[in-house]
């Protein structure tokens, strides 16, 4: 096992298993990142994949001033912001539509599940019933919580990434968790009504 | 309702107060809320509920070969910045560059695909008979619009039959303007020389005339503005005349001037402020050929007279006397009037001839008195009419402004451009 350091020095040099090695370490943590903040399998694997291309291709100018790992964290979500303001301006309403429907069909799913593998079942569609919300977001609250909750920076750190002020991160970040409160809450009571009418 | 304002408050920094993002103050009085406040307090727990719920979700996993995909990405992207040649990766780089960025750039080309003939055109102004050719076809087209917006001008004060319909007519200031300037670029332009053995040091010798139309308001302001402008020139009034016409005593008069040819071109345009010029034709005529035939037959005329003197010096017999004599007279006959043609042609090069007719436009006070609330509607009729010709002038001059700008303007778009996309690079890795 090298060190963060070590790797990332022979990245430099050009060593392409080294900077594998990188990959393999943090590939799972930048596809969360992608996915969290796109919402769609299929574009957090390109945007990954392509924040490690960037990544290789720009190692040379990478200070270790932060982490490798942060460094990677800022390309992921400059990429995923990029992606965002793309599709704003594309179809923002028709990805709106898409998941409205999809909620209605998931809470009418939901109820017949009942015992034994359900268990694990519903914790997966917990995680997606959760990034289905997160998705229903804006992208400026989306990256802020993102940020915040997903990859721990800290304030300070997202009003840079974002830049944008500190104020607004604090305002963003509080409206986004409260937004997510009252939605999962309100569903989960919708839940709890639909499983004591057919259970 | 002073409470719920500080629930509110305290509700919006709840989050910061869950991060501990917020200051010592701030975060005093937040836990001193919440310790009385049940509604808060549960707000509180419903936040902490959801971001403990965020952080516990599990990392996703990549589909499967995400890595092998990735790890076959690098080798190719290993490959390219290696083996391939500089001119290969950056064909490769403009393919990669998406389709919405190249909008701006087709958007500069377009602008510049359109406004480039129009800056050539330009540029060729005052390059000989193509650019003319152009140039009366403008001002033929002047000349039509000029022609029914002056009738609809003075249909009502004056016969339309008073507009001259001189090919140079036109009714913006600004191609009045060009008008002579351009023609005098046209013939200082230096041609070809005439003769090959007496090209050495010819001055040109060009005539300028220019025949105008002025409508104006006050006749003998005018009248005698024009005399004051030509004698400040340095020129002399060649011929006068004028008459008046109609019931309505409307006076029409023409003058003719002479003026050294250095001044024709600010006189020209000072004539604008004495009144409005209906009408201009400015024309030259080039003589230097004829003058320098003049010039080249005098000498040998000289020459003739002088040798005819020395054989009437030297003969002897009365017949051939008489003989030489009778050719003498011949000789010293033609000589004058070669002497008195080359007298004209410097006069008329010297001095510029110009053709003023000056026509009174506006309706007479009497007629004002006599048929009042038309003349007052013909007014407004008429400062309309002014006021959109100016309109039309102005808008004229803004076209033309923005034609003078958009160089600078793509220059600027296209240097903004670059700066922009290297920033958004810079800002991205």
């Amino acid at each position: 096992m090298y060190s963060e350091d070590e790797l990332v020095r022979r990245s430099k040099n050009g060593d392409i298993d080294a900077f594998e090695e990188l990959i393999a370490r943090y590939e799972r943590k930048i596809f969360t990142t992608a996915y969290r903040l796109t919402g769609n399998r299929e574009d957090a694997a390109d945007l990954a994949q392509e924040a490690f291309l960037r990544a290789f291709r720009s190692i040379q100018s990478f200070r270790a001033e932060a982490s490798f790992l942060t460094w990677m964290y800022t390309i992921v979500t400059n990429l995923c912001r990029d992606e965002l303001r793309k599709r704003k301006r594309v179809h923002l309403e028709s990805l709106d539509e898409r998941i409205a429907l999809e909620d209605s069909e998931v809470a009418k799913q939901f109820p017949s599940e009942t015992v034994g593998p359900a268990e694990v079942y519903e914790q997966k569609e917990l995680r997606e019933k959760i990034q289905r919300t997160i998705n229903t977001l804006t992208p400026e609250y989306r990256m802020a919580l993102v940020l915040r909750d997903i990859q721990g920076l800290s304030y300070e750190e997202i009003a840079a990434q974002l830049d944008c002020s500190l104020g607004t991160v604090k305002s963003r970040i509080n409206r986004a968790r409260n937004y997510l409160k009252d939605k999962l809450s309100a569903e989960r009571e919708q839940n709890s009504r639909d499983s004591r009418l057919y259970g | 309702m002073n409470c719920e304002r500080i629930c509110e408050q305290v509700q919006d920094n709840l989050s910061a107060y869950l991060d501990n993002a917020l200051t010592a103050e701030e975060k005093a009085e937040t836990e001193a809320h919440l310790a009385s406040c049940p509604a808060c307090r549960q707000a509180y727990q419903d936040l902490q509920a959801t971001v403990q719920m965020l952080s516990s979700l599990e990392e996703e996993i990549p589909p499967a070969g995400f890595r092998r995909e990735l790890y076959g990405k690098l080798q190719r992207e290993r490959n390219v910045t290696q083996t391939i040649p500089l001119y290969r990766r950056l064909v490769e780089r403009i393919r990669g560059i998406n389709r919405y960025q190249l909008i701006p750039v087709a958007a500069v080309l377009l602008i510049m695909l359109v406004s480039l003939p129009l800056l050539m055109d330009s540029a060729n102004l005052g390059f000989g008979k193509k650019s003319e050719v152009a140039l009366e076809q403008k001002a033929l087209d002047y000349d039509a619009t000029y022609k029914t917006k002056e009738s609809l001008r003075t249909a009502p004060a004056a016969a339309p039959d008073s507009v001259s319909g001189s090919g140079f007519a036109s009714s913006s200031e600004e191609s009045l303007r060009k008008t002579p300037t351009i023609d005098f670029n046209v013939m200082e332009q230096p041609q070809a020389p005439l003769d090959a053995g007496t090209a050495i040091d010819i001055e040109r010798k060009i005539i300028k005339n220019a025949d105008l139309v002025v409508a104006v308001e006050s006749f003998d302001n005018a009248v005698s503005a024009i005399k004051d402008k030509v004698t400040a020139a340095g020129g002399y009034i060649s011929s006068e005349s004028g008459n008046a016409a109609g019931t309505e005593g409307i006076r029409n008069g023409h003058l003719q001037v002479r003026l050294p040819a250095t001044q024709f071109e600010g006189f020209l345009t000072e004539i604008d402020n004495v009144g409005k010029v209906k009408s201009r034709h400015v024309y030259t005529q080039d003589v230097t050929e004829e003058y320098v035939d003049t010039e080249s037959r005098l000498k040998a005329l000289s020459t003739k007279e002088e040798r005819l003197i020395a054989i009437l010096a030297n003969s002897g017999k009365l017949s051939d006397i008489l003989a030489v004599e009778n050719e003498l007279a011949n000789t010293r006959s033609q000589l004058e009037s070669l002497q008195g043609r080359l007298r004209y042609l410097n006069n008329r090069t010297e001095y510029s001839s110009i053709n003023i007719n000056v026509e009174q436009v506006t309706v007479s006070v009497q007629q004002i008195s006599s048929d009042g609330l038309a003349g007052v509607l013909l007014k407004a009729k008429e400062a309309f009419i002014t006021a959109v010709n100016n309109i039309i002038k102005d808008v004229g001059k803004l076209v033309v402004f923005i034609s003078s700008a958009l160089p600078y303007i793509i220059l600027v778009a296209v240097v903004g451009y670059i700066l922009w996309l290297v920033l958004k690079k810079r800002k991205q890795v």
